[in-house]
Parts: structure tokens; sequence; C-alpha cells
């Protein structure tokens, strides 16, 4: 019980939040879905090893563009490989594509927009027009901006990508402080002497995560997307690494003569961005007050 | 368990001008149905101003969006009784006549000015579209009308005040637009839910005043939304009490004032602090309000009643009238079943 | 007795900016406009005012949460203006308040525990068993129970989150607390325990209270002194019974007249005083004294000339030109206060 308590007091703070999260997602069946999803997608991703039935990187250019069969239901890609193995594997870059872009981005995001929110005056005008510069540039296209000049390498994607995601982050933190720091609670610890530094950490900053977790949680699906993408164009892993994109972008050139290879890696990408928005959504309406009766 | 007035003194057919029946509202949560109107009657005639008095919670408001239909719709749902306005049930009306009646014939106003006004719209156009929703009245006339009862209703420069947004004007003034829409349709029945709560108290007695001359100078009837005591005791002539959804007490205002007979409403009184009266301590009523999903059995009241004997907890009290026109709903002035236990 | 808190002079002034890199003062918000009064130790000094009087910003001047733009606070004999954050970090622990709102002023993810328990927290290293034994009793001081300590606020009703509040503010056993409209938000029945409490702790403990209200009633009932504020200014200062029984100043007779009180025989015959007009922006206030355009008694002088608060007997002060005039000219004559049944 002990560590359980424990872990749920880190991810959500003392209050029975969690307990409200779980009653609303009972009902919540899209949201379900997709939590179900995302806990195959992190099963698979973990147990690669273990249940990918083939080597995703052995070639067997005799029974190259295989489609589906019993043996391989999903099918062989042009070099032969199977591609259920691939998608398997594949899982794995896609997820911690997401989970360190996502990390990277709340790390900054939430350090800058706390700094902005917080102390706000000038360093809170510079950093805010430093994330609308960021802002104001399509995100993809700055990405592969980034990925042509620092060179191609799965690290760089995801350094890219965070780079374009942290100010979303920023702002919304900064938003959410901005409105507790006002609060009354905040005021009683400040008139009892606190610290600034134990203001943010112990009373501002734990109140201020409902958004972020939402905001996070649709983010993993954006940045697998974003990461697929990259890796279509060319930008991200390295063959002969299993990527989602890299799949569908080698398939490219088969679509007639062998479809799945392309389709069937799409409706996984598809299936699990759906899946984090889902969730995304069942979180954010689990956690919204208004729909607390 | 209607309140059994139909009838007048003489005997004779009396047509109220709005006769609430066991109204019953419920809103539907995962945690069950909040029983936030549970059964109750009351009836307002023309020319009177009733109170309807009681604590956050109890349902007054909610009794008030009944009126109008407009309880939110999911989770709320009116289950059953009647409202009765003008000898026609507006529960049995279509959405469309229910249109036509609001802003017309019964009027509201809330709380907070600011959000029932449009930011955006000048607030003598908001009056003129008031106007041209009920009648066809040509926008230059609609105008002048708008100007005129901005000043009937005490907002100095009025011609120049028409032509100025909500955010220029102040608490009060704003409250005073929200009186000129609400009147200037000249309504039978005019909602008033706490329209003094957020105001100064020297603002607040410019507009029960103005409510006060209102009510002289024309037809409309005022039901009037409080928690005030005080207010109620100058404005209305009537009120009824309610708990917990349902209504303890209700009578005209100087019986209820000079021998309340709830306890809940004697205890209340007590419990005010007075400017006129020295207290050494204030009396204050055990425990809290108490949840409506699954409220007390019996008399809503008895786990905070001192008064409360085991029968209070088995037997829903009906209203008993106890002086003429003044009905409470309490055991113990049911004499037989009091003394029986 | 000895003075606790005496405040001089104390101004001050939020300057109206626009830009933020080439900052422009366009004008200032005089929020408090020469304030000067002391509290006794164990007293309860009451002031009310309504919106914009400034009486929030003198409370929050005095706990550190504003600096003064000028003036004098002695807390103790000790000038809280003039002395460093070290020092003021001591002091501050001798001072606590209670908000407004008691679904705002707790954390939602500490439970009763860590809130009661932060002052101890931040200004001593006792051990944990110790802090847990002083929350308990605290607990118990203000009616709640030892089990309620590791509930989250959320889980109470708003009575009990202000008493988990007052419990707060009394964790390191201060000599004054500042109760900032700490009974405003809550329903009559639940305000009456609450005022009680405090009453009782302030017996038990010889606590002194800064009651900041905007409602008499309530102002009336708690408090041994009373200054009236309006728009920036302390216009009348003097015991409770000088205050609400022979007021001086003309707008705390219109303050006091403008309540309505919960008795429809005492409001027939006396009414509701109205005042006229609204309440000025403090960012121009008028010229002389700020109430000349609103006071029934004024003249040229009035316009012109700014009264000061000038002693009337019995530490009775009130900034008025006329105060002799008014007193002889009085409409209504108040009757002694009555006791209570």
């Amino acid at each position: 019980m002990r560590p359980l308590k424990d872990l749920k007091k880190l991810l959500f703070g003392e209050s029975s939040e969690l307990s409200i999260i779980i009653e609303h997602l009972k009902s919540d069946k899209p949201a379900l879905f997709g939590l179900a999803v995302i806990i195959l997608l992190v099963l698979m991703a973990v147990f690669a090893d273990f249940i990918s039935p083939y080597d995703p990187n052995l070639q067997d250019l005799s029974r190259r563009l295989e489609p589906p069969s019993w043996e391989h239901p999903f099918g062989r890609d042009e070099f032969g490989r199977d591609i259920l193995s691939r998608i398997i594997y594949g899982s794995r870059i896609s997820l911690t594509v997401g989970v360190v872009v996502i990390t990277i981005s709340l790390l900054i995001g939430t350090a800058l927009g706390a700094l902005s929110g917080y102390i706000g005056g000038w360093i809170d005008l510079v950093i805010m027009r430093v994330a609308d510069i960021f802002l104001a540039f399509p995100g993809l296209l700055l990405a592969i901006g980034l990925t042509a000049v620092l060179g191609q390498s799965i690290f760089n994607v995801m350094a890219a990508l965070a780079i374009v995601n942290w100010p979303g982050y920023a702002r919304v933190i900064r938003s959410q402080i901005l409105y507790i720091k006002g609060l009354d609670y905040v005021e009683a610890a400040r008139i009892m002497g606190a610290s600034n530094a134990r203001i943010l950490a112990s009373h501002v900053l734990p109140n201020s995560f409902a958004p972020i977790i939402v905001l996070a949680t649709i983010g993993m699906g954006w940045a697998i997307l974003a990461e697929a993408g990259l890796s279509f164009l060319g930008l991200g892993v390295q063959p002969p690494t299993p990527s989602w994109g890299s799949i569908i972008a080698t398939g490219r050139d088969f679509i007639f003569r062998a479809p799945h290879i392309t389709t069937i890696p799409g409706i996984v990408l598809a299936l699990s961005i759906l899946a984090f928005n889902l969730f995304g959504d069942g979180l954010r309406d689990a956690l919204d007050p208004r729909l607390r009766i | 368990m209607t309140l059994d007035l139909e009838y007048s003194e003489k005997g004779m057919q009396h047509n109220h001008l709005l006769e609430i029946v066991d109204l019953k509202t419920y809103f539907f949560t995962k945690r069950g149905a909040v029983k936030a109107v549970d059964g109750i009657s009351f009836t307002i005639d023309a020319g009177d101003v009733f109170g309807l008095v009681g604590e956050s919670g109890c349902g007054k408001s909610v009794t008030a969006l009944s009126i109008l239909r407009l309880v939110p719709d999911p989770p709320g749902k009116i289950v059953s009784g009647q409202v009765i306005f003008e000898g026609e049930d507006l529960l049995q009306k279509s959405e469309e006549e229910m249109r036509s009646i609001r802003g017309a014939k019964i009027s509201m106003i809330f709380q907070d000015p600011l959000t029932s006004l449009d930011p955006i719209v000048r607030v003598g156009e908001q009056i003129v579209e008031a106007i041209r929703t009920h009648t066809n009245m040509n926008p230059q006339k609609a105008w002048e009308k708008a100007v005129k009862i901005l000043t009937e209703v005490g907002i100095p420069d009025a011609e120049i005040r028409a032509k100025q947004y909500p955010f220029q004007l102040s608490g009060g003034m704003r409250q005073r637009v929200m009186i000129a829409i609400a009147l200037v349709t000249e309504p039978r029945l005019l909602i008033a839910d706490e329209p003094t709560t957020n105001l100064d108290v020297t603002i607040q007695a410019q507009i029960l005043t103005l409510l006060k001359e209102i009510k002289a100078k024309t037809q409309t009837s005022i039901l009037f939304i409080t928690h005030n005591l005080g207010i109620v005791a100058w404005l209305c002539n009537k009120l009824a009490v309610m708990y917990a959804g349902k209504i303890v007490e209700y009578g005209a205002t100087k019986s209820v004032f000079s021998n309340p007979l709830h306890p809940y409403t004697t205890l209340l009184l007590k419990a005010v602090p007075r400017l006129d009266i020295k207290k050494e301590m204030l009396e204050s009523i055990e425990g809290d309000v108490p949840d409506l999903v699954n409220p007390p059995s019996g008399c809503r009241f008895h786990p905070r009643c001192p008064y409360a004997k085991k029968i209070c907890s088995i037997i829903q009290p009906p209203m008993i009238e106890v002086e003429e026109g003044h009905y409470a709903s309490c055991l113990i002035y049911d004499k037989e079943k009091w003394r029986s236990v | 007795m000895s003075i606790i808190l005496q405040i001089k002079d104390l101004k001050k002034y939020f300057p109206i900016t626009k830009g933020v890199i080439l900052k422009k003062t366009l004008g200032y918000v005089k929020a408090v406009d020469g304030v000067s009064f002391s509290i006794e130790r164990g007293e309860t000094f009451g002031l009310v005012g309504e919106s914009g009087s400034g009486k929030s910003t003198i409370g929050r001047l005095i706990v550190g949460l504003l600096q003064p733009t000028s003036g004098s606070i002695f807390f103790d004999k000790v000038d809280l203006t003039k002395i460093n954050k070290k020092e003021f970090q001591n002091i501050r622990r001798r001072m606590s308040m209670i908000f407004q709102d008691p679904f705002t002023s707790l954390d939602p993810r500490k439970n009763v525990m860590q809130i009661i328990a932060e002052p101890l927290i931040i200004h001593t290293d006792m051990e944990r068993k110790k802090r847990e034994e002083i929350v308990y009793q605290l607990l118990e001081r203000v009616g709640l129970r030892q089990e309620d300590a590791f509930k989250y606020p959320h889980q109470f009703s708003g009575g009990q989150r202000q008493r988990i509040a007052i419990a707060r503010a009394l964790t390191l056993s201060p000599d004054l607390i500042i109760a900032d409209e700490a009974v405003s938000a809550l329903d009559v029945s639940v305000q009456a325990k609450i005022i009680n409490i405090l009453m009782s702790l302030q017996k038990d403990l010889n606590l002194t209270y800064l009651f900041i209200a905007h409602d008499l009633s309530v102002v009336c009932h708690i408090s041994h002194k009373v200054g009236v504020m309006y728009l920036g200014k302390l216009v009348e200062v003097g015991s409770k019974s000088a205050i609400f029984q022979d007021p001086l100043h003309p707008y705390t007779q219109a303050l006091l007249e403008a309540v309505p009180v919960p008795d429809p025989n005492i409001m027939v015959a006396k009414g509701l005083m109205v005042l006229k007009g609204e309440i000025p922006s403090p960012i121009n206030p008028p010229s002389g004294c700020r109430f000349h355009p609103r006071c029934p008694y004024a003249t040229k002088r009035c316009t012109e000339e700014e009264p000061t608060l000038i002693d009337n007997g019995e530490n009775h002060l009130a900034a008025c030109h006329y105060t002799d005039e008014i007193k002889s000219k009085r409409k209504i004559i108040k009757q002694p206060l009555k006791d209570s049944a």
C-alpha cells in the first residue's frame, strides 16, 4: 500500500485527484480505450525482445514484399524482413522519442514558464517573446531545419522536437502560475514568512500541473507523429534500425505492388496517436472542476 | 401536501398570478440525484413582493430557474409539479411559447449584472433589443423608450449612459440597467435572484428603494430571492423559508418575523448579528446543511434541530396552518402526533 | 492595557502605469491616504467600509504583503517600516491572517496536518511528533476532531474550512490576528458559529483582532473599537457603543441607516436611508471632504477644506466640520440597545 500511496503523491499531490480521475475514466469509454492502447504500446516496447516473432533485421531477399500470411501476419518488406517484428521494435523508437521529447519540453517549459509567471517583470517579457518566436515557426519545419543543421540522428530529432515544443508548456505553466500565485493560500504562506522557493515548490508548482499532464499526454501523440514524419523524410533514425516512419517511407516505392508495407504501420501509427489524444481528452475532462458535481 | 390556498376567505375562486404546486427539480449526477427542489408549493398574487429566503444550496435559485424553465439540462430536470402562471401550466408549454413568456411576462435579474450584460453592446441597444424581441416597435421609438426607462430606474444623464458599454458603468449602475431591461416589457412578474448581494450597503439601499418604487408604480409582482433576512423584512409582504430543498415556513412577513414557527426560522433569526439588539453570544445551528443526494429521512432539519424527537426522523411533516395564512412544516404543531411519542 | 499595534499617517498609493519597458506613471490610486489608529492588546478593532475604502489594503500593509508609500506601523513599539527582512521575519510570526474565502485560502493538495503545521515548519525546527501534538490541540480548540487531521480541504464544508484556517492562524500563538472579511463568505448559521469561536478564543488566549469587514452588524457584534473608512480615509473612530449608538460622521450615520434589520416593525418605522450617488474613484477623489458629493449636510466649506479627525470626547473621533450641528439636527434618535431576549 505504502509505495502505491507514495507514487500517487508524486504524480498527483496529496489530494484525491487520482481517485477523481479514476472515477471519471471508469465511465469514459473512449479514454479507457486510449489507455488500453497506450498500455499495450508500452508493453510492446518493453518486451520487444520476447514477443517479436523474428529478428527485425533478418533479411530474406527471396521472399521480399510477401503479403500478410499466417506465418507473417503483417507481411514482409522490400528486404524480406518481418514487418510485425519491425513494428514492435519500432514502438521503442516511437515511445522513446515521445517520452524524451515531452520530458525535455516539460523541463524547459516548466522552468522558464515558472520563472516567467512567478517573477514577472522584464524576465517574463523576454522569456515570453522568445517563446513567441518559436511558436511563430511551423513546428515540423523548424525541426527539419534543425536536424538539417545538427545532422541526421535520432538524438538530433529529439532535440529539435523538444526545442519546438517547449514554448507551449511554458505558456500553460506561466498562466497557471499567474492564477495560482494570486490565490489566498499562496498569500497565506507568504504572510507566514515562507521563502519564495518554498512557496513555489510546495504550493504553486504542485497546483499548476493538472493542465500540463493533459498537454503532455496529447503531446506524446504529436511527438510520435513528428518523429515518424522526420524519419519518413529520412531525417530520423538510420537504417536498418526500424521506426514506423521509416517503414512507411521505404514502402512508398512499392505502394501498388505491396500496399501492406505502408498501410499497416500507418494504421498502427494513427491508432497510437488517436489513443494518446483520447486519453488526453479524458484526462482533461476528469481534471476539469466544472464537470465535477 | 399542497397548500390549501385555492380559496380566499370568502370561499371564492382566487386567481393567483403564480402558483407553484409540488415542484421537484433534481440534478442527476454520478453520485445520484441531487434533490435541489423537492416538492415545494407557494403562490404569488398580483402586487405581492414575495421573499424566498434560505442559505446557500437550499434550492432557492433553482426554484427561480425552474419557473422560467432555465434549469441546465443535463444534469438538471424538472421531475414533477406544476408552475401555473396566469392560469396556465408553464411546464406544459413548448420551448417556443416559453421564449415569448421569458423577458416579456416574466423577467429575471441576477446577482452579477456584469455577466448578464453583453460586454460589447451599448446598454441602450441592449434595452432596444429587449423591446424589439417582444414587440415590433420601430428602432427610433424603441431607443427613446430605452432612454426613458433608464431615467426611470434612476440613471442620471440617460442619453449619454445609453451609448456606453457595461464596463463603463459602476456595479450599481449596471444593476439598474439590468432592472431597466427586465422592466421595459412591463412584465407581470420580476424574479430577482440576490440582486444586491454583490453591492455595497449604500448602493444596495438605492437598488432596494428602486425596487420598492417600481412595486408602488407598476403592476409588476416581485419574487425576491435572498439570504438576507433584513431585506425581506423591509421589502416583502409574504415570504417562504427554504431549507434543503423544502419550504419549512410560509406566511405574511409580519407574522413570520413576530412569531417564527419553524425551529429553523427561529434559530436563523437568532443567528444574525444585529445592529439594534445587543447579544452576548450568537445562537448557532449545530452541524451542516445536509447532502441533497441522501437527505435526512423525515424532517430534513431533524439532525440539527434542538427540539427533534424520534418521530421527526420518521414522518415527513406536512405544512400545517398554525395561524391564519401562516404555515410551518413541523410536527410540533401536530399536537396529536407530537404527544403520542 | 498596552498598545500592540499603532498606525501613523499610513499611505499606500498604487501607481497606474502604462508600458512594460518604458514605464510611464499615469496617476495613482490612493488606496490608503493618511490613516492613523491604534489597537490595544486583547481588544477587537473593527475596520468597516465599502469597496474601495482601503480597509483590506491596511491589513495587507500590516502583514507585509504590501509596502507602504509612507507612514509607520508600530507593532509592539517596533516600526515595521524601518526594520530589515530578517527582523521582520521574527516579528511576522507574532501575527497571522484569516482570509475571506475558505475555498481558496487552503492549499487543496495539503492535508489539514500539513496546513496547520506549516508555520511551525517555517519558523521552528520542532520535531514531527511535537508538531502533530500541537496540531491536534489546535483542532480541538476550533471544534474539529483529531481524525480530521489527515483529510483534505475538499472533504470539509465552508464553515469547517474556516475553522481550519483559524487553527492555522493560531499555530504560532500570535499576538495579533488580522481577519479580512473572515465570515463574509459564510452562511448565517455557520457565520454565527465562527464568530462565537473567534470571540471565545479571544477570551481564552488574550488575542487581539483587527477585524476587517463590510458587514456592520457583524462588526458591531464582535468589536470593542470601530474605525469607519471612506475612500482611503478614516472618517470616524470610537468605541463600539459610540459608533453604533451615537455616530457623528454623516457617512457613518448613512451606513447604519442603510442596513436593513430583520424586523418588519422597525423597518416600517425607520425605512432605509438612501445616500445619493456612487462611491467616487480613488484615483481622483473629491476635493475637500471626500464624502461631500454624497453628504446631505455638505456646504461650500466641505468642498474646499479637508476635515481632520477631531476628538469629541472619550476617544470618539470624527472627521467632519459640522459634527456639533449634525448632532443637534439628527432626525432619528437611536434608542439604547435592547438586550436580547
